[in-house]
């Protein structure tokens, strides 16, 4: 095996053509997008951590660490690339609840801690359809952290956690 | 804000006075931990750090994977912040092993049973509660401390969905740092995450002025 693995960071997003293998580790509430030309055998993972950029200078300086900006930043760099938007298909997984309070029939539920996941998923989702991208397969919510293997040659992504087994989409 | 909340700017007077939050609190629960273990573990004098979320990648250095056992607690009132607190899996198990004696078969963290998982909630609830009411004490502050949450997973996860939660809110965030560390891959970390509002309110309680 010659293909390189690229890791992609905590609101990161990187490009990466075939046979490359994007990794982004241990996605919690986060979400890890995986965005994919099946023509151009191009692939980008982004890896957000929150729904949206709340003022204009986070939506231009942390454009990664926002679902609403990542997104469009990712479909621009691949489009750089060669990229046609209209190929473009994605795949995405995380946006868990990491934490479980302790004997929560005692205390108040509603607390905002578990809900961060939640709204990743929601707003990924929300600007994969403001950009015409369709969702082919999603691994999402639950308790679990999830490592991504985006693998640019044929688009596959492989989701690896604790405990659970190794799937595919 | 006359006082700076960036740890570049910080002056050496409110880093001691921060760390020497962190000791205290560190000392109390350790003194937990050192009953429980019977004394095996040599306990050093914690070390306490400052980081910015900004820089997680580069905190976690490779060991996003690791399995840990986790639990944060928020800490509201005079002053308002988080406390969190990440055992690496094999010293939890360890400690678990010591208080359910005549539990002789080797404890699995990915199937624990009834009793196992709600004596691993008092732990967290013991390890952050000593730290906590010894931080209170310490800044004679009238604060609340919530029942903790609870998560056994992998490590970036569990510090990446701590800081969303105050990402939402800071950019930067201040993290007093105390841990001990062992070989066999045994660590205890506790954080403590005071808010900006917060940090100003203890360094005038401790009687800290600003240049």
């Amino acid at each position: 095996m010659n293909n390189n693995t690229i890791t992609v960071n905590i609101a990161d997003m990187k490009v990466a053509k075939s046979a490359d293998i994007l990794v982004t580790y241990a996605l919690g509430s986060c979400v890890g997008i995986c965005l994919y030309d099946p023509l151009r055998k191009i692939g980008a993972l982004g890896h957000i951590m929150l729904p949206v950029a709340h003022n204009e200078q986070d939506a231009i300086e942390k454009k990664h660490r926002f679902a609403n900006t990542c997104v469009p930043e990712m479909i621009n760099q691949m489009i750089n690339q060669g990229c046609a938007k209209r190929n473009i298909v994605a795949k995405i997984a995380g946006g868990a609840t990491m934490f479980k309070l302790v004997n929560s029939q005692r205390a108040n539920a509603n607390s905002d801690l578990n809900q961060i996941g939640a709204k990743n998923i929601v707003a990924v989702k929300q600007s994969l359809k403001e950009h015409g991208i369709t969702l082919l397969a999603e691994d999402t919510g639950a308790d679990y952290a999830r490592t991504v293997f985006f693998n640019t040659e044929n688009g596959e992504v492989t989701i690896k956690s604790h405990s659970k087994q190794v799937k595919n989409l | 804000m006359s006082f700076s909340y960036s740890v570049k700017e910080m002056n050496e007077m409110h880093k001691s006075a921060l760390q020497e939050i962190g000791n205290i609190g560190m000392g109390n629960a350790t003194k937990s931990l050192a009953f429980i273990l019977d004394n095996q573990l040599k306990l050093d004098l914690p070390s306490v750090e400052f980081l910015e979320f900004d820089k997680m990648s580069d905190f976690l250095d490779g060991q996003d994977e690791n399995i840990v056992l986790s639990a944060i607690t928020s800490i509201t009132g005079e002053i308002n912040g988080t406390v969190v607190l990440v055992i690496r899996k094999n010293f939890a198990m360890r400690i678990l092993q010591k208080i359910l004696p005549g539990d002789d078969s080797e404890i699995n963290i990915d199937d624990l049973n009834e009793l196992q998982t709600s004596a691993l909630n008092e732990l967290c609830n013991i390890f952050i509660g000593s730290y906590t009411s010894a931080v209170a004490t310490f800044l004679d502050a009238d604060i609340k401390i919530s029942l903790p949450y609870v998560c056994i997973d992998m490590l970036g996860a569990v510090l990446s969905s701590v800081a969303v939660e105050l990402f939402t809110y800071y950019d930067n965030i201040l993290v007093v740092n105390n841990y001990i560390e062992s070989e066999d891959e045994e660590s205890f970390h506790m954080f403590y995450l005071p808010d900006e509002e917060s940090y100003e309110k203890i360094m005038l309680k401790l009687g800290i002025q600003n240049e």
